[in-house]
């Protein structure tokens, strides 16, 4: 935890409280103009008073952050972070994703070494064979796994 | 009172095969689990949630409990082997434990911090045995606006005591309340807040939730840090080097009795940490390590003692049996692990509250003697197979993050078979990553996410039985006004005394000082020998 001097406004806590205050306000006007949050239900109970109040406390918690004495903190994390690592996580997501689709429209067996290929191959891992025995391994290890358990695997049915 | 059926019933439930053999994988896993530096107690039960729905609860239950305990020790083996805790309960055990090793005496550490483990954690369940269902007893005189206000007030501990800011506990405390909300009323099943998503009209479920804010936030991050080095080629070379050479002296019995006191202050900070929300067992393994070497200067804890691996391990430990506490006797959850086990005990149609004592007492007995009995398989496990752990703490992260990353996937999917449980738990890994990045703690989300259906229908039963009074409802005992008093209290302590901030403080010094009197033994050791020393 560090005081924001280099890094810029934009990573303090208080440029973070700043942008969560903004969602949630915007967030609460979204709800507060939904029919449903005003359907008064059988016990007398607004069906939107519960999100409404925690869009409300996100909302108060976000202005703690913009006025508290951590204001001007930046978080280590923070400080590193460069807009290429959201790139980064977004792409191992999406990797996921299609690792998720794959095993769906193939089978698990199939899907999880190419997964695991990739994915080591991109963390640097080589010989390329190393990368191979690895996604081999795990998934054998998690098919027999899952197979013990009896958790239904995607794409076994 | 003892049931004897009930408990005949949960010896017969426990002491079968198919239980034993759960609680012993659980326990394998878990040191596995803990001696990998990247994945914690909390990554691996909630990775576990899922496969346990097909299970029967005691075997659901040992797996589960298995891993936590073997999970809190494991972090130990890494700490001592290569100074690089496998959980951040187990920093507090580096510096003394680290510094046995590299005289030789890593063995000796190793087994310090396994019988101090078992030891403060055999006395601490002990311990919740005896208090939860006293503590369900008082529990069950609440009424409905009791209970609200009980529920609200652990949130406030949560959040206040959750990291070193508060705003930032609070915050996620509220973020949990808000996604508690989508899908349906608690009462009357009407759909809200989906954002016009159909396939959230049945509300997020728990267990993509914890996979996505704990496994997969986890490894994102651990993923980025990999892509940003990509030094990590040479590791693999040299990963299965070392450590098998941990031959050397073990540890006598004497030298066991001789850290006692260590192990006792372990046993009573951990018993009381993990009994409150929000603090956990890197905090008991701080503050009895802290509190050891304050109280006894002449053992120069922090130097290379048992002591010092005593303390640590038995303050973490010792939170493992009461973290489970107000879960049993409120139904409300104190720690993550807790939440999860809290799911577990759910799913298996039990679900956790002061009335389980009545309703499902068999579970309660089994959850009791399952307790119990993971010590004795911790001390086994952990005792045959600590060495070779300490090789597995070397499994380099980039065959790590796709292993866990695959059993993320399927664990989310395995729930009920649904893929959108896996984009739930996708877009929650992303949360769970910018959660870590910006400091915001995770287990408040989670908490605050399972009590809120709780709250809500607390607090709306509170108002039909007062026909819409809200004051009536809100304030209409001296219990009600008690909670809210300490909900009040709490709130303005936790802005003016700032407890996390101190608690952290306490960690950092403890940390500092070891790591300065680290570098004056470095500089000592560097130092050419002179004529004029003896």
């Amino acid at each position: 935890m560090e005081s924001g001097g280099g890094a810029g406004w934009l990573k303090t806590n208080q440029a973070v409280g700043a942008c969560i205050a903004t969602a949630s306000a915007v967030l609460f006007i979204y709800i507060f103009s939904q029919e449903w949050a005003h359907r008064e239900l059988r016990d007398g109970f607004r069906l939107g008073f519960t999100a409404m109040a925690a869009a409300v406390a996100i909302l108060l918690c976000g202005l703690a952050m913009v006025f508290d004495s951590q204001r001007h903190v930046v978080e280590e994390d923070v400080r590193s972070l460069k807009s290429a690592d959201w790139l980064r996580v977004l792409a191992v997501l999406l990797l996921c994703g299609a690792f998720f689709l794959g095993a769906i429209y193939s089978a698990f067996h199939l899907a999880a070494p190419v997964f695991v290929l990739i994915l080591t191959y991109v963390f640097g891992v080589r010989p390329w064979w190393a990368c191979l025995a690895a996604a081999v391994i795990i998934t054998a290890v998690l098919y027999g796994l899952f197979d013990l358990i009896g958790a239904e695997l995607p794409g076994a049915g | 009172m003892l049931d004897i059926d009930a408990l005949h019933m949960a010896i017969g439930m426990v002491f079968q095969l198919d239980t034993i053999l759960w609680l012993a994988v659980g326990v394998t896993i878990g040191v596995g689990v803990g001696a990998m530096p990247g994945l914690t107690a909390t990554t691996g039960v909630a990775l576990m949630l899922p496969l346990t729905f097909t299970m029967q609860p005691a075997a659901a239950l040992g797996l589960l409990i298995g891993l936590y305990k073997g999970a809190i020790y494991g972090g130990s083996i890494s700490a001592i082997s290569f100074a690089t805790p496998g959980t951040s309960e187990a920093a507090a055990t580096v510096f003394d434990g680290h510094k046995l090793m590299q005289r030789g005496k890593g063995r000796k550490a190793m087994l310090m911090a396994l019988y101090a483990s078992v030891t403060a954690d055999l006395l601490s369940d002990i311990l919740t045995i005896l208090i939860a269902p006293m503590l369900a007893l008082v529990a069950l005189q609440f009424g409905p606006s009791e209970r609200f206000w009980l529920m609200v007030l652990a949130v406030c501990l949560l959040g206040a005591l959750s990291g070193a800011h508060l705003a930032k506990g609070m915050l996620s405390a509220a973020l949990g309340l808000f996604i508690g909300t989508i899908g349906a009323d608690p009462l009357t099943s009407v759909s809200r807040n989906t954002f016009g998503i159909w396939w959230l009209s049945d509300g997020i479920h728990l267990i993509p939730l914890v996979i996505g804010i704990f496994a997969m936030g986890a490894m994102l991050e651990r993923a980025v840090e990999i892509m940003r080095e990509r030094g990590t080629t040479q590791r693999l070379g040299s990963a299965m080097k070392s450590m098998m050479s941990m031959s050397g002296e073990g540890l006598t019995f004497r030298e066991y009795l001789s850290c006692w006191k260590e192990m006792a202050i372990g046993l009573g900070l951990g018993s009381f940490v993990g009994m409150l929300p929000g603090l956990g067992s890197t905090v008991g393994a701080f503050l009895s390590y802290s509190v050891a070497k304050s109280a006894s200067p002449e053992k120069k804890i922090g130097t290379g003692r048992l002591e010092g691996v005593a303390a640590a391990e038995a303050g973490n430990n010792a939170t493992v049996g009461p973290t489970l506490v107000p879960l049993l006797a409120f139904g409300i959850p104190g720690s993550a692990v807790a939440a999860l086990i809290g799911a577990a005990l759910a799913l298996q149609g039990a679900t956790p509250g002061p009335r389980m004592f009545d309703l499902y007492p068999h579970i309660i007995y089994s959850l009791f003697i399952i307790l119990l009995l993971g010590n004795l398989f911790n001390l086994g496990i952990g005792r045959m197979f600590a060495f070779v752990y300490a090789k597995l703490g070397e499994l380099p992260p980039p065959l790590l993050v796709p292993l866990v990353m695959v059993m993320a996937v399927i664990g989310a999917y395995a729930f009920q078979n649904n893929p959108y449980d896996v984009v739930v738990m996708l877009f929650f890994g992303l949360v769970g990553y910018g959660m870590r990045v910006f400091r915001i703690p995770e287990a408040p989300l989670i908490i605050t996410f399972m009590l809120t259906p709780i709250a809500e229908e607390s607090l709306r039963r509170g108002l039909l039985i007062n026909e819409q009074d809200w004051i009536e409802t809100l304030f209409g005992s001296p219990l009600a006004i008690g909670l809210v008093v300490g909900v009040v209290v709490l709130t303005w302590l936790s802005t003016r005394v700032r407890i996390a901030e101190r608690m952290q403080a306490v960690t950092e010094e403890a940390a500092h000082s070891d790591a300065a009197e680290s570098r004056a033994d470095g500089a000592e050791a560097a130092r050419p020998s002179s004529p004029t020393q003896p």
